[in-house]
């Protein structure tokens, strides 16, 4: 499967540079941090607060994963060998998401500790179906997330810029619902519907709703689409 | 094996190339030349279905770029200019990585890295980072990725740009022992590289093609004069006597000569073979001829002048 040999090389060069590790080091501290302020307000804490922290971080993280992904190929020009290889754009385009998701992923499994120690805490009586679907609401917002980094990563050759564009537009998806909060009836509507932020709280909530986890998957497809697309228009090079 | 057929490239108003045609039989080495920005990247990028052309066709054993695009590029084995590796692999991790996106299995990996390894002369460095190594050990390193599989075709985009001299003799002589086995294009702006390596050149020039023919024909066929070399020893000056000489249309001395007696250039129509004439009029006119022997025009010439002839033309009509 040429996904798999692609993503399997990607993830590899995350792990050659810094960046994999720098990442995951800074985002595990930076949740240990919060997970001590958090209890040491209220205890036994609930998980939900935590997973909101956790989904806020990953905003910060996420562009440093994927900024890489297809700027850095074009920049040292090694793209021009890997799509003319018998392989389509999509694969390429599909390779590159799946390994930052599957960096996101390990971030999300190390902070699977905490879970562990509110159990011995809470002696059992944590209720864990909350923090599953929160898991599962942070994992598809992330997919969403690189989703959007990939295609950022394919539109200019500058990581930076990548990174930069990135981040304000997943800020931008997290932060739109306060535009709807002042506002009444339609774009009320619009803009929750729009916000990543709304449609995860219902995952921490402990809810699973298709409407909400379809939101997730069709955002990653479109952004996706748009980067198969913008690497098959080769205008460059 | 490789059809081109009035293949057309435009980048906005700029037209790359255009209305480009001709054919690379199977084990040729075909060289690609002209001077930079001449239109030669873009229209290997086109064979390679990096991109596609805005008209015209090509294909590749039978198969077409665009149409049959995933075809043509298991068939091809692809050398960018620059050489473009990932430098924090090591030459062994990359052509795994290649050998799998081209379907190869574990066991043909295995037996071909070694191979070509041995063929491009880098079993010695295959464990080391690409990015620490050196210029020519990289190239050779990409062109180990381009025969691994074993392509039909070769393209190789000025694949001894930035070598040293004798890099640039090792590079070459790889690519002259993949010939037979694979049919090759090699594009270069250096004259001399194609007169080594190459059976047949296609000139290109501002997007066009200009000539396609083997290097001995093109100079053949552009030879519009024949010139001689003589040198006389004497008393007087022969010009008056080499330019009597029937068939001789000009005569100018050699500036670059040195040694004994005068050096001179005879310039003649072609197929006249002045020669026998030249040198009886010189003996008969009482000088020694020291030395007599016929300049072939070199691809060189031969090149600046189909490029600049170009630019003349146009120049008048504009």
């Amino acid at each position: 499967m040429r996904v798999l040999v692609i993503a399997g090389r990607e993830l590899k060069a995350l792990f050659l540079s810094p960046i994999a590790y720098v990442v995951l080091a800074l985002y595990f501290g930076i949740m240990g941090l919060i997970w001590w302020l958090i209890t040491s307000q209220t205890f036994p804490a609930e998980y939900r607060l935590f997973a909101h922290e956790m989904h806020v971080f990953i905003l910060f993280f996420i562009p440093a994963i994927s900024m890489r992904a297809i700027a850095d190929e074009r920049r040292t020009r090694t793209l021009e060998l890997l799509v003319t290889q018998p392989v389509r754009d999509w694969e390429i385009v599909l390779g590159k998401w799946l390994a930052c998701v599957g960096l996101l992923a390990l971030m999300l499994v190390g902070t699977m500790q905490f879970w562990g120690l509110m159990h011995l805490w809470t002696e059992g009586a944590l209720d864990d179906l909350p923090v599953l679907t929160a898991y599962l609401g942070l994992l598809l917002a992330g997919m969403l997330y690189v989703a959007i980094g990939v295609f950022c990563s394919a539109i200019t050759e500058n990581q930076l810029i990548a990174a930069l564009v990135t981040f304000t537009i997943i800020i931008g998806l997290y932060f739109v619902r306060i535009l709807g909060a002042s506002g009444t009836g339609f774009w009320q509507d619009v803009f929750q519907q729009v916000s990543t932020t709304y449609h995860f709280d219902e995952f921490a909530r402990g809810v699973l709703d298709t409407g909400h986890v379809v939101y997730f998957l069709l955002g990653t497809f479109v952004f996706l689409f748009m980067s198969v697309r913008t690497l098959e228009s080769r205008s460059w090079g | 094996m490789i059809e081109v057929e009035n293949l057309t490239k435009r980048y906005g108003d700029f037209e790359a190339v255009r209305d480009v045609s001709f054919g690379v039989e199977k084990g040729e080495i075909l060289g690609f030349l002209g001077p930079n920005g001449a239109g030669k990247t873009t229209t290997l990028r086109i064979l390679t279905c990096f991109m596609g052309p805005t008209s015209g066709r090509a294909s590749i054993a039978g198969f077409d770029v665009v149409e049959d695009s995933m075809q043509v590029r298991s068939r091809i084995g692809y050398l960018p200019e620059q050489v473009p590796l990932y430098r924090e692999m090591t030459p062994r991790g990359l052509l795994h990585y290649y050998g799998r996106l081209r379907g190869m299995n574990k066991a043909d990996r295995l037996a071909k890295i070694e191979q070509v390894a041995a063929e491009v002369a880098i079993d010695d460095v295959l464990d080391k980072a690409i990015g620490k190594l050196s210029k020519g050990y990289r190239q050779r390193v990409g062109l180990a990725q381009a025969i691994l599989h074993d392509p039909e075709v070769l393209i190789l985009d000025e694949p001894t740009v930035g070598l040293d001299p004798r890099q640039i003799a090792e590079t070459r002589s790889v690519i002259k022992d993949l010939a037979g086995d694979h049919t090759v294009i090699l594009s270069t702006h250096i004259l001399p590289e194609v007169s080594m390596v190459c059976e047949r050149v296609a000139i290109i020039n501002r997007g066009q093609i200009v000539a396609v023919d083997s290097p001995q024909e093109l100079i053949a066929s552009m030879a519009q004069h024949e010139r001689t070399y003589v040198r006389i020893r004497g008393e007087s000056d022969p010009t008056g006597t080499l330019t009597g000489i029937e068939g001789v249309t000009a005569v100018g001395p050699d500036r670059e000569a040195s040694g004994e007696g005068r050096a001179f250039i005879i310039e003649s129509d072609a197929g006249a073979d002045p020669r026998p004439r030249i040198a009886s009029a010189i003996v008969q006119g009482g000088f020694d001829l020291l030395e007599l022997r016929p300049l072939a025009m070199s691809l060189e010439e031969i090149f600046v002048e189909l490029t600049t002839e170009e630019e003349k033309e146009e120049v008048e009509t504009q």
